[in-house]
């Protein structure tokens, strides 16, 4: 049984193109080094040679297969954003969820914390972070989460605000449930349409963090293939290598391009069902 | 009243008006062969239960063009030009000139973040050529036609910063503004309370016999309709199935749907429970055959046998076969509702009390919404709480049934004291004290089913049923409220209003209540809804000795239903009564005046014509 939503999603043009995309994408992040050719660390060929038969997109500075890195790079480039984005949801999603509900002051001291906490700098926050932390995926995860995570509590929040003041929630007070129940069945479903669109917004947005992070060196350390290095590598020998640059830079576009149209057609269907 | 049988000739004429809306596969006709005449100085009433084409026919008349149409055929001739035949940027000079509309809700025709006046200036500007200062005195002329000189400093105000009636007279205002001469008003009276929607009626009828406008006035309130207008024509389906003056169309029907809606309408004057018309009407026209058949009791096989065509019968035309034929539809019998020994006001130990009840809103120095009030309920007996939008009724609902704790005051229910806060009350209390919402819509879920919510209720009451057992009681309820099982499946937003009350109700049901708490349950409803949703009532309070607190501004409705009455008056209880000795013998002023301003629906009103409207057009009621 496919959730309403979903299929909603899928009858639009932009849903089924960005869903087909993610799949395409997840195949890759999963399968990708079992596919590629060669090994993304190995000098397979003359540096620096064009497109061939042996190496569809030529090879970077050291002779390294470019398709087999861009297949390799894959998993970090997306499973760490989008494992950082659950864990904002995590966070930021069921305090704002059960804050919004509840209200009264403790309602507002949280939205006192979230407001200075979405005060501070995002990408500061995290070139802290990683750089006490070093590269380890741990600390990409934890940072992008909470990075993340008050943007998410403050949107979730207002929803569960609206959703928990209205006659429904009297109708399941009357009847005696408690607050938790109610959070969970009665303003979560209301709230759900709003989070997702977030969700996918939010993970573009962790993508091309993660990636910014990478091409200004504080992430990702050579030899590592990911995308974000290989875009800050390949744009120096750009002119003799057109596709060190170009490769890495189209999976990228890829990626965020499938998030943004999913999380477009999201909002779509949020706003119809709502009518 | 102009009683002419030979009128002149009309000022705007409809003929053979057929809309259709895109569908999924095929269009859908939802407007056909619709043909009515708008005379100077009479109102033609457009009446039918909801979805039945009224709006979509008035709105397609003046040529425009509605969303989601696929196609328009037929005539609308103002002054001998077709409007359905002219281009848009013609029509858009007689819009609001020639033609002018006033909208259901007042708040949706201005723009929120404008200044009122300014957006009257606007439209005046837009078609007539005057200077500003000319254009402010027309405004404040048109101001005043509606009653509302003098406002203090309207001119600064935004239309948040007038109250609902203000706004529905400014909205009038705003269609009088460049002297139309054909008016068309959707229903501009349903959202407002029952005083001041009798006093924009009465304006309405001084704006149409003064201006000699020739108006449309589209309402589901056949009472309203008898005393407003000069003719009603009646719609099923995208048809008018009966077309006539007012008197014959309200007194004598022809169609059996006319007396079914007629049938409907409770009445002050009779201490009965109207009579409801079950089933729902279709959403297009039916193509072959009669589109009301499967809802008639008078249907009979050649029914269904070809196209029905409106026939003249009589002072009417109507749209049945058996239009010549006697078939007693002008007696409306409804059923007693009150008990027997109502009359005799028995004192009985009431099952539920409230005393001295003290509710405010926004905590310490917040506005005080009830100021000591003192109810009580006892069991098989229904009480009506009755008093103008924000005397407080609704707030005492609320503080009794547990959501809004009162600042002072105590509640008891079986001679115990209950305690204020829903959270602390016992699970007994809570499932035998049962509050039913206004809007229907707003207490479902819209993301649960029918069937998830009814569910929920009947594990929270019943919690000893098995799965099976749940989903076997759940369908029990919904067909004790005359609703299928195929509702189950369905989300709130798939059904009518009336059939969103009636799942509330079917809920409230679930946990076999003693008391049931009902706030304005059937404002928003069709009365041919509202006559199913009381006589349900009715028979439950016969069958488990229910006791109802049935807060309404419908006095047609208490008569009909209540033992005892309530009046509340700014957050204070004047006046408690029988219920025929209120109606007989009013003691406050106030409960005069409520009586008053109902009383022009009531039949006595209509047999003097337009008196009560007129009454209270020239005089006022005081506030």
């Amino acid at each position: 049984m496919v959730p309403p939503l979903l299929r909603r999603v899928l009858s639009y043009r932009e849903g089924r193109f960005g869903f087909a995309l993610l799949i395409v994408i997840a195949f890759i992040v999963i399968g990708g080094p079992f596919i590629a050719p060669d090994s993304p660390f190995a000098t397979t060929g003359i540096p620096l040679s064009g497109p061939s038969l042996a190496h569809l997109l030529g090879t970077d500075e050291l002779g390294r297969d470019v398709l087999s890195r861009v297949l390799a790079g894959g998993r970090d480039v997306v499973l760490l954003p989008v494992a950082g984005i659950l864990g904002a949801f995590l966070l930021g999603g069921v305090t704002g969820l059960i804050s919004g509900y509840g209200g009264g002051w403790p309602d507002r001291v949280y939205t006192a914390v979230v407001n200075v906490a979405l005060s501070v700098p995002a990408l500061l926050v995290v070139l802290i972070l990683v750089g006490v932390g070093k590269d380890s995926p741990a600390v990409i995860v934890t940072a992008i989460a909470l990075v993340y995570a008050p943007g998410i509590a403050r949107i979730v929040r207002g929803a569960a605000q609206a959703a928990g003041r209205s006659e429904y929630v009297d109708v399941a007070r009357l009847r005696g449930e408690g607050v938790t129940s109610i959070a969970v069945r009665e303003v979560l479903p209301n709230v759900a349409g709003t989070v997702a669109v977030q969700l996918a917004l939010s993970c573009t947005q962790a993508v091309l963090l993660l990636a910014t992070l990478d091409f200004l060196g504080v992430g990702a350390q050579p030899p590592s293939p990911s995308w974000g290095l290989m875009i800050a590598d390949g744009e120096q020998i750009v002119v003799l290598q057109p596709l060190t640059l170009v490769g890495p830079a189209v999976a990228l576009m890829l990626l965020a391009l499938a998030f943004n149209l999913l999380s477009g057609a999201l909002q779509r269907a949020v706003a119809e069902r709502q009518r | 009243m102009t009683v002419s049988s030979q009128p002149e000739p009309p000022v705007f004429a409809a003929s053979d008006l057929c809309v259709s809306y895109k569908g999924a596969a095929a269009e859908r006709l939802v407007v056909s062969g619709v043909t009515f005449q708008l005379h100077a100085g009479r109102i033609l009433g457009l009446a039918g239960e909801t979805g039945c084409g009224k709006s979509t026919a008035a709105l397609a008349s003046t040529g425009f063009a509605l969303p989601g149409m696929a196609r328009r055929t037929g005539q609308a001739l103002l002054d001998g030009k077709n409007l359905l035949a002219e281009q848009p940027g013609d029509l858009r000079k007689i819009w609001g000139k020639d033609i002018a509309y006033v909208p259901q809700q007042p708040s949706g025709a201005f723009s929120p973040v404008r200044k009122v006046w300014r957006q009257l200036d606007e439209a005046l500007e837009a078609h007539v050529r005057l200077a500003p200062a000319d254009r402010l005195a027309r405004i404040e002329e048109a101001l005043a036609s509606v009653g509302m000189a003098g406002i203090d400093a309207w001119r600064r105000r935004y239309p948040f910063e007038f109250s609902g009636g203000q706004l529905q007279r400014l909205s009038l205002a705003a269609a009088m503004l460049c002297a139309p001469r054909v008016v068309i008003f959707d229903e501009p009276t349903t959202s407002l309370d029952p005083t001041t929607q009798e006093t924009v009626l009465a304006q309405i009828r001084q704006l149409v016999a003064r201006g000699q406008l020739a108006a449309l006035y589209i309402s589901h309130d056949l009472a309203l309709l008898r005393a407003l207008c000069d003719d009603i024509a009646i719609m099923y389906a995208g048809e008018i199935v009966e077309y006539g003056p007012a008197a014959d169309v309200t007194t004598r029907p022809r169609h059996p749907y006319s007396a079914a809606l007629v049938a409907a309408v409770p009445t002050i004057d009779s201490p009965s429970i109207a009579k409801a018309l079950p089933g729902e009407p279709p959403d297009a026209v039916v193509a072959a055959g009669c589109a009301f058949a499967a809802r008639c009791p008078h249907a009979e096989p050649r029914c269904e046998e070809g196209k029905v065509w409106l026939v003249p019968a009589g002072a009417v035309q109507v749209r049945c076969v058996r239009a010549g034929e006697e078939l007693g539809l002008a007696s409306p019998a409804g059923t007693a509702a009150r008990r027997a020994d109502a009359g005799a006001a028995v004192q009985r130990d009431p099952v539920l009390a409230a005393r001295d009840i003290v509710a405010s809103y926004g905590g310490q120095e917040g506005r005080v919404v009830l100021n000591g009030v003192s109810v009580g309920v006892a069991a098989d007996e229904i009480v009506a709480l009755v008093g103008e939008s924000g005397s407080g009724k609704s707030t005492l609902l609320r503080a009794i049934a547990g959501l809004h704790p009162p600042a002072a005051g105590e509640l008891s229910y079986r001679g115990a004291a209950l305690p204020p806060r829903i959270e602390a009350r016992t699970a007994d209390a809570r499932r035998e004290i049962q509050l039913v919402f206004q809007d229907a819509g707003a207490a479902l879920n819209p993301r649960h089913t029918v069937g998830r919510s009814m569910v929920r209720a009947i594990t929270c009451h019943q919690p000893g049923l098995t799965r099976a057992g749940r989903r076997a009681r759940a369908r029990e309820l919904l067909e004790q409220v005359q609703l299928s099982a195929a509702v189950i499946q369905a989300y709130p937003s798939q059904l009518s209003g009336g059939q969103r009350q009636r799942v509330n109700l079917a809920r409230a049901l679930a946990a076999e209540p003693a008391v049931l708490l009902c706030d304005e349950v059937t404002s928003s409803l069709d009365v041919s809804v509202q006559a199913g949703i009381l006589s349900l009532i009715a028979r439950l309070r016969r069958e488990r000795q229910l006791a109802v607190i049935f807060v309404t501004h419908d006095l047609a409705v208490v008569r009909s239903l209540a033992d005892r009455v309530i009046v509340m008056w700014d957050g204070a209880i004047i006046e408690s009564q029988p219920t025929d000795a209120l109606f007989s013998n009013p003691e406050s002023p106030q409960t005069r005046l409520l009586l008053e301003a109902a009383s022009y629906k009531s039949q006595q009103a209509f047999t003097s014509g337009w008196t009560a409207l007129d009454t209270l057009a020239n005089e006022g009621l005081p506030s």
